[in-house]
């Protein structure tokens, strides 16, 4: 399986994770912040279960998180 | 610019396994450990009881399609659940019904006769794991429109609901043949076109043609089955709108067969409950679990007990509950189980099953898996014992509410109090009559509810059901 971060902006990355359930949103959201010095990694998950966890997870562990649903599917924004 | 990730190891679990969510009880996610034909040996036991302690606060329940679940679970503890699974060679269901389209589907963990093998040479258990192995984590199955769910029986009877299934094959012995007549298009959830039992499709497939009849079904659903939304994409539906004729010709295209026609329309009744002889002259015994509800303890106790008094193997049972087999000495084994467990062999206790709504937070109090216990109680007060309960938290009718005797589902309820949870009670449900229920009363909640199934116990004794239609 191959995992791709697309830089989107000078400072911004994206991870589109469709497709997969929970708790795989959240493994791979995490192994992508660890490919980011600095900067926003946009996460894009339709999977409801992750929608609602990973911004949990996320500001549990100190990250600025923002959500928001674009159709189908949620766009998490991480700042790090 | 796209940088890759390196996801190493982590590979080896995607597409095998996954955390449900819940939402009750404090729990975010449950794992529910798929275990091949319900067949589970004393060292994996004692391994997930393990995993119950460590990961899940020690607490353990049999699903009525044969595996084990867990709560609690917190998802940063997952990779080493699924290292610990991967090593003992299980996996889990997918969990893909919580994507809002129809899509990601699996095939769920294939309910197999309790006693296969043993009480006749029928050994169903071998092709329930070997689709099992085929199934899992294969990329050509894991998307289907929504998931699909199998059921084998090879004791002459229906012992496993085949007629709630995607598709349940039925075995049989014909003209000195084994092999199965399969029923299709069973799914009793609240999906298009509602509640629906299947339907035999009256053809013999051989032993030997048995695999590639299955995977040509699970086939026919990935390809065929509607994607335009998740409500319409159980194979129900496609069963209903190509009839079983439509479905039976599609399968013999693809297969390449051509099945003899046999007419058989109804299973026979089937149950394991109690104890019998094998064919090896062994014994058989099977411990009522009321709801399914276990502990880290109670599976390690499990696995002592079917070391000292079997081979080590015990089958948990559609009916939520666990079946030792290859026992020298069965009141020797009650002995000691009587331990650790209430041992009450009525059918009440060994057939009533409940879903886990106090988890997946589909209930409020009282939850499913409560209503049911108070009920037992109820009737074991009054003496009666011989009446199942199946309890449903939602339409979804995990608990199989609608092929009950006796059968419940949630509902909110408006009093002037607010809103309370309340019970529809349903009645004359049968799967091997394949059969649905009929409601005896809705909304039903706090004495009410215990009157009105006082009523129809009333009617189910007096053999008057036909009456109250």
């Amino acid at each position: 399986m191959e995992l791709k971060l697309r830089q989107i902006e000078s400072d911004a990355f994206e991870l589109d994770v469709r497709g997969n359930t929970c708790p795989f949103p959240q493994i791979f959201t995490e192994l992508a912040l660890k490919k980011i010095d600095r900067g926003r990694l946009e996460v894009i998950t339709d999977n409801p279960p992750s929608a609602r966890d990973l911004p949990i997870v996320l500001k549990r562990r100190g990250y600025r998180v923002e959500s928001e649903k674009e159709g189908d599917h949620w766009r998490i924004k991480i700042w790090k | 610019m796209e940088i890759s990730i390196d996801i190493g190891d982590i590979g080896k679990f995607v597409g095998r396994y996954s955390l449900g969510r819940d939402n009750g009880q404090n729990s975010l996610h449950f794992l529910r450990i798929k275990v091949p034909a319900g067949q589970v040996d004393s060292d994996r036991l004692r391994k997930i009881a393990d995993l119950s302690r460590r990961y899940g606060r020690g607490y353990a329940e049999v699903t009525d399609r044969q595996s084990i679940q867990l709560h609690w679970i917190d998802s940063d503890n997952a990779l080493e659940i699924f290292e610990r699974l991967y090593e003992i060679g299980y996996s889990t269901d997918m969990c893909g019904q919580a994507f809002s389209g129809a899509c990601m589907g699996d095939v769920r963990n294939i309910v197999t006769c309790p006693l296969s093998g043993k009480i006749s040479e029928f050994d169903v258990s071998d092709l329930s794991k070997k689709l099992t192995d085929f199934f899992t984590g294969n990329p050509d199955y894991l998307d289907l429109p929504r998931k699909f769910k199998i059921a084998f029986t090879g004791c002459g009877g229906d012992c496993v609901r085949l007629g709630i299934n995607d598709v349940g094959m039925y075995g049989i012995t014909h003209n000195g043949e084994r092999g199965y007549v399969p029923f299709v298009g069973g799914s009793i959830g609240a999906s298009f076109p509602g509640p629906t039992l299947a339907k035999s499709l009256g053809i013999f497939v051989p032993e030997s043609q048995a695999f590639e009849f299955v995977k040509a079904v699970v086939e026919i659903h990935r390809d065929f089955s509607s994607r335009e939304s998740k409500a319409k994409a159980r194979f129900k539906n496609l069963v209903n709108e190509w009839g079983t004729e439509g479905v039976r010709e599609e399968i013999e295209r693809k297969t390449g067969a051509e099945y003899e026609r046999v007419n058989v329309e109804n299973p026979r009744p089937a149950h394991h409950n109690g104890h019998g002889t094998q064919i090896d002259g062994l014994y058989y015994y099977t411990l009522p679990v009321l709801g399914g509800v276990l502990s880290a303890e109670k599976l390690e106790f499990i696995a002592d007990m079917a070391e000292k008094h079997g081979s080590g193997e015990v089958r948990l049972t559609p009916e939520q509950n666990v079946t030792f087999v290859d026992v020298a000495d069965v009141n020797a084994l009650k002995r000691d189980l009587s331990r650790i467990f209430e041992i009450r062999e009525s059918r009440l206790r060994y057939s009533s099953i409940g879903c886990a709504s106090d988890f997946c937070g589909k209930t409020k109090e009282p939850h499913a898996k409560e209503i049911m216990q108070k009920l037992v109680d109820h009737c074991e007060k009054r003496g009666i014992d011989d009446v199942a309960i199946f309890v449903s938290g939602c339409r979804n009718a995990c608990g199989c509410h609608h092929v009950g005797q006796i059968g419940l589902v949630a509902r909110a309820v408006k009093t002037e109090r607010g809103v309370v949870q309340g019970y529809d009670l349903l009645y004359g449900g049968s799967f091997t009559e394949l059969k649905l229920a009929k409601v005896w009363k809705e909304g039903l909640y706090g004495e009410d509810l215990i009157r009105e199934f006082e009523k129809l116990l009333e009617v189910i004794r007096n053999g008057t059901e036909a009456k109250a239609d």
